[in-house]
């Protein structure tokens, strides 16, 4: 008894911060914060657009604020005043900065039974995510189906005593490529976001408890280093593995979020040419220090206008990633295309090209279309044609999404 | 006589007040300036807001920001190298139906009405 009521004030704890929130247009937590809509920072979401970037950048601190004071409004009573300011004092959020996104997946694949599922899988995730008092940026997720798991958690110290850079610890993804790993419309992964190499659990897009340096130089040059356990960390293995990240942004909206210098008498090329240009290196020892390998990328995203290109490349190699005494190497190439028609709608084409040694080629053709119906929902539909020397998968996906 | 002056005072401060008073009606999404105290040309010029601008975002944003001086999401300034950094961010924006031209002419309006709160 006692413990349902414990339960019952639990639950109720948690869900009437949520309900005495600002209404906000049914938008996760950064927009409840910072009362403004998705499309600030994200084209359909997830994807991010240039001004989402920057935020991100900034550990989730809207750019330009830096260790602000409280805005207190004068229009508030001294009652309310004082809890402004408590709030404040205590680096707490006003308000619970909680959000949750569910999907659902349906697909058609004519070699799998049943053909036409329509229970192919369902998500249900929930984060939190902001910054306390502009200072320290945090992202928690936690995944109840299907993953039953948590996903990334970690605090980003933005600028820690005054110096030059950010300092970023917790479970979380290495800053390799220059896209996040949903910073897209498409439904399918970047392959090579959890591409492996024999037994090698590494992935670019994994988490792993990790303490990542990065920071902006300028405006328009952003680097990032850290140092992991590395895939495997329930192993004996002492070692650590490192990586590093440069990426430098040409034209657009720069790293901290300001918009670029336009000529309003005179048109140019770069009024809405945006070119950004990355390059990353993973280095690792797994498997007690018998698989030395490393991964390096170049990246570039071009965007002009509703138009986004992105190519890719990245190579691989393994000393001995399958305890055969084999060394691997291993290459990826990706180009992706997309174009925003109206506000909502993204159709995209993503060709990739994998080649494992040992393991063959593998392409991927995948057309897509997404259309947000409203900022917080998304349908997308999605079709895959893989070829691997073993098989050809042909499936088409089709999912709703929403977020609050 | 000290009364007389103390009226005039009082009603040469009203007069300033009336002169500089940026007229905002309703609120929310409804929220509307009074540009009957426009020049023409801003007059011109406000139309064209009221169509481009509340694409996107109530005019209210833009009260909230001219009132204030503090742009209400950023929390950065709102002043005269704003307004134009504001209209270039628009004129990016994929879906905003802003030209170069329509930025030329709003700009000026945010700085008018700027200037007409500052008095």
């Amino acid at each position: 008894m006692k413990a349902q009521i414990i339960l019952i004030l639990l639950t109720a704890g948690l869900i009437i911060p949520c309900l005495s929130a600002t209404p906000a247009r049914a938008i996760p937590a950064f927009a409840r914060q910072y009362k403004t809509e998705c499309k600030t920072c994200h084209t359909v979401f997830p994807e991010r657009n240039e001004f989402g970037d920057a935020f991100e950048k900034n550990g989730f601190i809207w750019p330009g604020k830096v260790h602000s004071q409280p805005q207190v409004k004068t229009t508030l009573s001294p009652a309310e005043r004082q809890k402004a300011e408590a709030m404040y004092n205590s680096g707490l959020p006003e308000q619970l900065p909680v959000s949750l996104l569910a999907q659902h997946d349906v697909t058609y694949n004519s070699d799998a039974q049943p053909n036409f599922d329509l229970d192919a899988e369902t998500e249900l995730e929930i984060f939190a995510a902001g910054n306390f008092r502009n200072q320290v940026g945090f992202w928690a997720e936690y995944n109840f189906e299907p993953d039953k798991t948590t996903g990334e958690i970690y605090l980003q110290l933005q600028q820690p005593y005054n110096l030059p850079f950010n300092v970023k610890l917790g479970e979380f993804k290495p800053k390799l490529s220059i896209w996040k790993a949903n910073d897209r419309p498409s439904l399918s992964k970047f392959g090579y976001n959890g591409m492996k190499v024999g037994n090698n659990d590494f992935e670019i897009a994994g988490e792993q408890g990790a303490v990542e340096l990065n920071g902006v130089l300028g405006s328009r040059l952003f680097v990032a280093a850290g140092v992991t356990n590395g895939p495997d960390p329930k192993s004996a293995n002492n070692g650590k593995d490192y990586y590093g990240h440069i990426s430098v942004r040409i034209g657009g909206t720069d790293f901290l979020g300001k918009e670029p210098e336009v000529d309003l008498d005179h048109d140019s090329v770069w009024d809405y040419l945006t070119l950004t240009i990355g390059s990353f290196g993973y280095f690792g020892s797994n498997a007690d220090g018998v698989n030395d390998f490393y991964r390096a990328g170049l990246e570039s995203e071009t965007l002009y206008k509703r138009l986004r290109v992105r190519v890719s490349g990245i190579y691989g190699r393994d000393d001995d990633p399958s305890g055969t005494g084999v060394s691997v190497d291993s290459r990826f190439a990706l180009a992706q295309v997309e174009y925003l028609i109206g506000s909502g709608l993204m159709p995209s084409m993503r060709f990739e090209f994998q080649d494992i040694d040992e393991e063959g080629i593998t392409r991927r053709y995948i057309p897509g279309i997404s259309y947000a119906l409203l900022q917080n929902v998304r349908f997308a539909v999605e079709y895959l044609h893989e070829t691997t020397p073993d098989e050809t998968i042909r499936e088409t996906t089709g999912r709703v999404t929403f977020v609050f | 006589m000290k009364k007389r002056i103390l009226i005039l005072l009082t009603l040469l401060l009203f007069a300033a007040g009336a002169e500089a008073k940026l007229v905002v009606i309703g609120s929310g999404n409804d929220t509307r300036f009074d540009p009957s105290g426009f020049p023409p040309d801003m007059q011109k010029a406000y139309k064209l807001m009221e169509v481009k601008c509340v694409k996107c975002h109530s005019l209210e944003r833009v009260a909230i920001a001219l009132q204030t001086g503090i742009a209400p999401i950023t929390g950065g300034l709102f002043d005269r190298n704003a307004t134009r950094a504001y209209g270039i961010k628009m004129l990016r924006k994929p879906d905003s139906n802003m030209t170069k031209q329509d930025v030329k002419i709003v700009v000026p309006l945010l700085n008018f009405m700027l200037d007409e709160v500052e008095h």
